[in-house]
Formats: C-alpha cells, structure tokens, sequence
C-alpha cells in the first residue's frame, strides 16, 4: 500500500470521527464555567534573575563582604574582644568620656581569686 | 468592515482580569481540536471530555503564567497529551464499557447502503489499527494527521529532537500498514476473495 494511501486512509477516519453534538459542547462550557468558580486565576510568577542581574547581585555580595572588613569595625571589635583576657563592661557617656570598667576574675586558682 | 477576531494572547489577557466570555471564546476556538485529539490518544471519548476540560481549566487557572509571546495551540496540546498520558498510565486495565460495545453494535455502517456501509468500515478498522498503535505513536498520528502540525511543531510539542517525531511516525506509519493489510486479508478470507 502506496505511502499516499496509508495518509489519505488516516486522515480520512480521524478527521469523521468523533462528531461533537451542539448540546455536547453547551454542556461541557457549562461544567467548564461552573468549574471556573471553584477555583480562582493564580498570580504570575516573579520573573527569574537575568545572568546579568544573578552575577550582578553576586558581585555586590561579594563587595559588601570585603567592605565590611575594610570599613566596618564591628567585625573587628567583636574579633578583638575575644582575645582580651578578661570580659569588659563600660558605661558610656554619650562620648563625654566617662566610662567605667569593670574587670573581672575570669577564673580561680586553688579557689583564691587570682 | 470585517471585524477581525481577537487573538488568542489578547484573550488570554482578558482570563487574568476574570473576563470569563474570554475563556468561552478560546473553548469555541479550540475545544473540538483538543477534544479530538485527546480521543485519538486516549481511545475514551468520556476520558477526552474530562481531559478537554481540564485543557481549559488550566488556561483559566495558569493565565498569568501563559506566555502570551508564544503561539497557545502548541501550549495546549502539550497539555494534553501530558494529561492523557497521566491517564493512560494511571489505567491498570482497560474495561471496555457497555456503552461502547452498544456503540459499536449500532454503528451506522450496519444500516448504510453498501459502498457507504464500505467507506465506514474501513474507517472503523483505521480507527482500530490506531488505537493498537503504542502511546507514542499515537500522540504523533493525532498531532500529524489530526492537528496538521509539522513535524517541527511536534516536536516542540513533545519536546523532543524532530528526528525522533519522524522515527515515531515513519514506525507508526509501517505499523499501520501491516495492520490494515492484514485486514484486508482477513476480510478477503472471510469473503471467499482469497486465492
């Protein structure tokens, strides 16, 4: 059987069958619309990051790390109490100056404070 | 002046504003084509109702998240053969309903005159060497022979290479053949045609 035959033969009994009846396709837009009141139009999607705007963000990360070793002294000094021997405590005057520490034992030696 | 029919991507539009006449206008536009393909996949037309209906209930659901950019046919088919298939290897068995076999029994080519009563008949065994064709080959049959898509745009549907659109065809293609073939035999057997 001829290739041409074989297509026309398909096309031929797909394209007949099967028949949608006018009250057929009424009731499935009925039930359609019926279900569209179950249910309610999703929000979009947020749009995913261009490359450009990924290795963007990626590199203002990275700056803000290193700047905060450079500029930001709060790394430093949280860094730096940790190497004191003892735990601080100081009460500021609002940069009048005054300040009080407090220096505690940080350990006992044969129960004598050292 | 002719009025020219909104497009699909405008339609589409209208669905994210809830303009539910919109959603009508693509089910007229599109309904029979999805419907019949899903039949040809599913070989159910109760299945392909349901199937149809969810097509468009997606649609209405997923309208801020269709690209509007891209043609909606390729979409929905996509769509539909992913529910279909969903369907098909869900089924453990298939049942044959009573309903079909009635069918079946009342079909028109019973009660036609002959070469009408022929015609439906040939009809009926293409029909049923289709649905003995494997899932893949028939999504490919419905998608060529029923929608007219190209070979690319199956492709892009199924979201394969189009190589393997042409290799499921060309097979689908050789098995029919041999199917109907083997009809014609039998049916000239059967008829004392046979030499």
């Amino acid at each position: 059987m001829p290739d041409n035959d074989i297509d026309e033969l398909i096309r031929d009994a797909l394209r007949t069958r099967p028949v949608i009846a006018t009250h057929q396709k009424r009731a499935a837009y009925a039930r359609l619309v019926r279900a569209t009141h179950q249910q309610s139009v999703l929000p979009p999607l947020a749009a995913p990051a261009s490359r450009w705007n990924r290795i963007k963000a990626q590199g203002e990360a990275l700056g803000r790390w290193i700047g905060s070793f450079m500029a930001d002294e709060a790394n430093y000094e949280r860094a730096r109490r940790h190497r004191l021997a003892y735990p601080t405590w100081s009460s500021g005057y609002g940069g009048s100056g005054l300040a009080v520490q407090i220096f505690e034992p940080r350990g006992y030696s044969l129960g004598v404070p050292v | 002046m002719l009025e020219t029919e909104p497009s699909d991507a405008h339609l589409i539009e209208r669905i994210r504003e809830n303009d539910l006449s919109a959603l009508g206008s693509l089910f007229d536009r599109y309904y029979a084509q999805v419907f019949r393909s899903a039949v040809v996949i599913t070989q159910d037309a109760a299945v392909a109702e349901d199937i149809a209906q969810e097509c468009f209930l997606k649609i209405h659901r997923y309208a801020n998240r269709i690209d509007t950019s891209l043609p909606l046919l390729p979409w929905l088919y996509r769509v539909t053969v992913n529910l279909s298939y969903t369907w098909i290897t869900r089924q453990k068995r298939r049942r044959v309903s009573l309903e079909a076999i009635i069918d079946r029994l009342i079909s028109p080519y019973w009660l036609a005159p002959d070469h009408i009563a022929e015609h439906l008949e040939t009809q009926e065994r293409v029909r049923q060497a289709i649905n003995e064709l494997s899932f893949n080959q028939r999504v490919v049959i419905a998608l060529h022979y029923l929608s007219d898509l190209s070979l690319e745009e199956i492709a892009e549907v199924l979201d394969c290479p189009v190589g393997t659109v042409k290799s499921r065809l060309f097979y689908a293609r050789e098995n029919l053949r041999g199917r109907l073939e083997s009809f014609n035999w039998q049916s000239e057997v059967a008829h004392g045609y046979a030499r």
